[in-house]
């Protein structure tokens, strides 16, 4: 398996390459043009963590692949909540005067994360608690000042700006416009932003004609009926055209629709990913529930929380819930190909592309060297590979495989005569046996 | 006004309420965009709903049959017929009178007797408020990659001479026909620019394109192109709705019509000389027709086997053997959904059509997807929500997401619609928030409930209708 450019720059002990657009806009790259998936892992609480979790959790994340870890500067916590060495985010929670105590332990979290090559994309203040029409406790003169102090004070560190945080823009676009100004105006533009939302929504519903929104965020729904893949179509369709990150999914283990009772599974949260990058997503944000609400308690006790959630595992299970483990199956298998040339494409699926917890997503290389089919209850596949004058998948033979996104392990089908519609049946089917059938131009990919 | 007691007086008056018949013989209004870019309204802003029956060969019936097809499809409520002037049968072979659309093949020389012929039929559609989709020249046989008997300056000199004959006509353009304008894209623009030197812009231009794509895959961005036209293939596993979707998406916006999906009886995926392969049934077409319009489409193009490809002066019709037997012609026009689709075309017309907008987020479950599609819609303004449900699945509706009403006012009242019929049922009233609703959606703000049909199963297609009791609406589908 290939090292990441990532991993390769700091074992140099070099600063993280910085992330931009690729070029056709659809993803990301680093400087030198390299992909970049924004596979990310939700610690929203990750400042309030002490020192030792903060280490135990960003390695384990870096050994599990992540490569951006999602946190909130201005925790939902209260702004005189403290962190867990007695210091809150604003002094006396007067956004005008940043805590310069509590931003150095977060200096120390994004110096530690980038020495184990991860990203953080920070959350500066949680719209959902902070933000709102009405009810904001920043303005737009200190939207600008506190955004200019954290773009100048992580300028040159591998970060990525989220603002909003779980709500609606509405009545509240300038306020968050100045801030995009302010951090602009700190860090040069040398990092990437979004918006993060409110479920089912995008980003781009206030902001995707605003210059300074790098690409869209998504938030898709914690319920096993997440419909990502609609949202990233429409995103997809968008003019300009911009990047898209399913920024928060279904958590697994979470209550689905925080309902109690139900709960969401590692094959549902393997669904979500999946599909969302198979849609066209350019990143996909994991969240596990033990992990995404931690604030540095306690981590060998169940968390306790909010009854809407569902119970939590204690942080040190939770960081092990199956799932966390897979999500690398599905960054090695996109890795694995050209990932710039990807693009959604569900007239691959010649059949049903069935409803939503059975769902099969296709995507394939624009240049028709590869295809990705992914089918959530290892339902069978009838393939369109020519489309009357339009190659879908090129070449006369194809090399065709099975790829497990719980083991990663790949099963060869064989190498066949192309034929416009193809029929594969998956090596097991039902509730969590997903599967994605890989077709290569067999002159191409060896 | 005096009521006459003539039962035959009141059968006239019945059918011109119908719209089956004009009041006069006044000519049909001129159709233009809405002023919201996503749908067709007539020169007076009224609005316009494109339900087209699909006749490619309708230049080629004789005029008993001409007279027969129009008669049955303006009593059935269609509104468009779409026909094609040079048909695919070959540009040497003649109609029913025994005249060729060109005078030796050749698209420089358009046959004044085959036009003379398409006058009247364009003549006798408009005089029972049809009106007619013309294609110019099928691209699929004759203007294409491989080769096309078109020039820049034939493609323009033929748009021109067909607009100037038809410019104080109802009738609409559809150029291409079931094939991509790769390679012919050029020619495609010079037709345009010679219908709109000829009709100055009178009427309405797309295109229509193979399976599985839309116009605007090609043409979005240009002037002449005023609405999209997509194509989504005979297939069960039709999935009009993500085309319908893709093109609603695109900017500027325009109306975008399903202009041929499934038509009923024909041979699933065009499977050729298979007997025992599955049909189209009249259910596959209602889910299509349904789907399509609920996910923003302007309009849609029915089509039954048997009449599409009907040609009286041809013989049996073209796909006979090889796309499924046919019903005669006669029988064809009785095919089920034919009959069924103007209550598709009632049921939209019961609310403010011009404001509706796609959302399947107001499922809150599984929208499923083709056979099973939930599909739903609702008035931008929140006065109105449709559902449709393909196979009678329930639905969990989202009426209010956190801060934003789907649905207006504080009661709601909630039908049953019946496509097969047009009927409806009153389900009730009910206060938007009353015990019952979720706790868990509650909390958030949300206000979810569930609907389950009247009956299930394959062909139980329904339509939950939600109103905000407060705007008084008319049942589904009455005026």
């Amino acid at each position: 398996m290939a090292l990441t450019l990532a991993a390769l720059g700091t074992a140099h002990g070099q600063t993280l390459p910085r992330l931009r657009i690729s070029d056709n806009g659809r993803y990301f790259v680093t400087e030198g043009g390299a992909p970049f998936l924004y596979l990310a892992d939700t610690a929203w609480g990750l400042f309030h963590f002490s020192r030792e979790d903060a280490d135990l959790y960003l390695k384990d994340r870096a050994a599990k692949k992540f490569t951006v870890i999602q946190a909130i500067v201005a925790h939902w916590g209260g702004l005189a909540s403290p962190n867990a060495y007695g210091q809150p985010v604003f002094l006396d929670k007067d956004p005008k005067r940043p805590n310069e105590l509590y931003f150095e332990h977060v200096d120390y979290v994004v110096n530690r994360a980038a020495s184990l090559g991860l990203y953080v994309a920070l959350v500066p203040i949680w719209s959902n608690e902070y933000v709102k029409a009405g009810a904001s406790v920043i303005d737009k003169p200190t939207a600008f000042s506190y955004g200019k102090y954290l773009g100048a004070r992580y300028r040159n560190q591998p970060v990525i700006w989220i603002l909003g945080g779980d709500y609606f823009a509405d009545g509240v676009e300038d306020i968050w416009r100045s801030m995009a100004a302010g951090i602009t105006e700190g860090d040069g533009g040398a990092h990437l932003k979004t918006y993060h939302p409110k479920s089912p929504r995008s980003s781009a519903q206030w902001f995707h004609n605003d210059s300074w929104l790098d690409f869209n965020m998504l938030q898709t729904g914690h319920t096993i009926w997440n419909r990502n893949y609609d949202l990233v179509a429409e995103d997809w369709s968008r003019r300009p055209v911009k990047p898209v990150v399913d920024g928060e999914g279904g958590y697994e283990s979470i209550a689905d629709a925080f309902v109690p009772g139900g709960k969401i599974e590692a094959h549902d949260v393997r669904r979500i990913a999946y599909c969302a990058l198979f849609a066209g997503a350019a990143g996909y944000a994991y969240g596990g529930h033990g992990v995404w609400g931690y604030r540095g308690n306690n981590r060998n006790a169940p968390a306790g929380g909010d009854s809407r959630h569902g119970p939590a595992p204690a942080f040190m299970d939770a960081l092990q819930l199956p799932a966390a483990s897979q999500m690398r199956r599905l960054r090695a298998l996109l890795e694995s190909r050209p990932m710039l040339a990807r693009i959604p494409d569900q007239w691959l699926i010649a059949n049903d592309y069935l409803g939503t917890v059975d769902r099969i997503q296709a995507c394939r290389a624009s240049d028709g060297s590869y295809a990705f089919i992914y089918t959530a209850s290892g339902s069978k596949l009838r393939i369109r590979m020519v489309d009357r004058l339009y190659t879908k998948v090129s070449g006369k033979l194809v090399r065709a495989a099975w790829f497990n996104p719980r083991t990663g392990a790949s099963t060869a089908i064989g190498t066949l005569e192309k034929k416009d519609f193809m029929d594969f049946t998956p090596p097991s089917s039902g509730r969590g046996n997903d599967w994605v059938l890989v077709l290569d131009d067999a002159a191409k990919h060896q | 006004m005096r009521i006459m007691k003539s039962s035959a007086f009141l059968a006239v008056l019945a059918l011109i309420a119908s719209g089956s018949l004009p009041a006069h013989a006044q000519k049909l209004p001129g159709v233009r965009v809405s002023e919201n870019g996503r749908f067709l309204v007539t020169q007076d802003g009224s609005p316009f709903f494109y339900l087209a029956d699909t006749a490619w060969g309708l230049f080629h019936l004789t005029r008993e049959d001409a007279d027969l097809l129009l008669k049955d499809r303006a009593a059935k409520r269609f509104t468009v017929i779409q026909a094609i002037v040079a048909h695919w049968g070959g540009l040497g072979s003649p109609n029913a009178y025994g005249d060729a659309v060109f005078v030796g093949q050749d698209p420089a020389r358009p046959n004044e007797a085959y036009f003379k012929h398409v006058d009247y039929v364009v003549d006798r559609a408009e005089s029972l408020g049809l009106y007619v989709a013309l294609v110019p020249i099928w691209c699929k046989e004759y203007v294409n990659e491989k080769g096309s008997v078109l020039t820049m300056a034939t493609a323009y000199s033929y748009g021109k001479f067909l607009a100037s004959r038809y410019k104080d006509k109802p009738v609409f353009w559809i150029l291409g026909g079931d094939w991509y304008p790769d390679g012919v894209e050029g020619l495609m623009r010079a037709m345009a620019t010679g219908i709109a030197e000829g009709d100055g812009g009178a009427h309405l231009k797309t295109y229509h394109p193979t399976g599985i794509q839309s116009s605007g895959n090609w043409f979005h961005n240009e002037k002449w192109l005023d609405f999209n036209m997509v194509q989504s293939r005979h297939m069960i596993y039709n999935r009009t709705y993500d085309l319908i979707a893709t093109d609603w998406l695109r900017t500027p916006p325009k109306p975008v019509v399903e202009g041929e999906s499934v038509y009923e009886g024909i041979q699933d995926e065009l499977v050729y000389n298979d007997p025992n392969a599955k049909r189209i049934q009249p259910a596959d077409v209602r889910r299509a027709a349904y789907c399509s319009v609920f996910a923003g489409a302007a309009g849609y193009a029915y089509g039954s086997h048997g009449v599409w490809n009907y040609r009286s002066s041809a013989g049996p019709p073209r796909g006979d053997a090889r796309l499924g037997a046919n019903l005669s012609f006669k029988e064809s026009l009785r095919r089920e959904a034919g009959t069924q689709l103007q209550y598709l075309r009632a049921l939209v017309e019961s609310r403010p059509m011009l404001i509706r907008v796609p959302d399947q987020w107001l499922i809150v479950n599984d929208p499923l997807s083709t056979v099973d599609r939930i599909q739903a819609c609702r008035g931008s303004d929140g006065s109105y929500i449709f559902v449709y449900s393909s196979s009678g699945k329930p639905v969990r509706v989202r009426l209010r997401d956190k801060i934003h009403d789907k649905l207006t006012g504080k009661v709601a009242r909630a039908y049953w619609y019946d496509p097969r019929k047009g009927t409806s049922t009153l389900i009730g009233e009910f206060a938007k928030t009353e015990p019952g609703d979720r706790p868990a959606d509650l909390r958030r703000g949300d206000i979810t409930r569930e609907f389950t049909p009247p009956a299930n199963g394959p062909g139980n297609d329904w339509v939950l209708v939600l109103d905000d009791a407060a705007r008084n609406y008319p049942a589904p589908g009455q005026r």
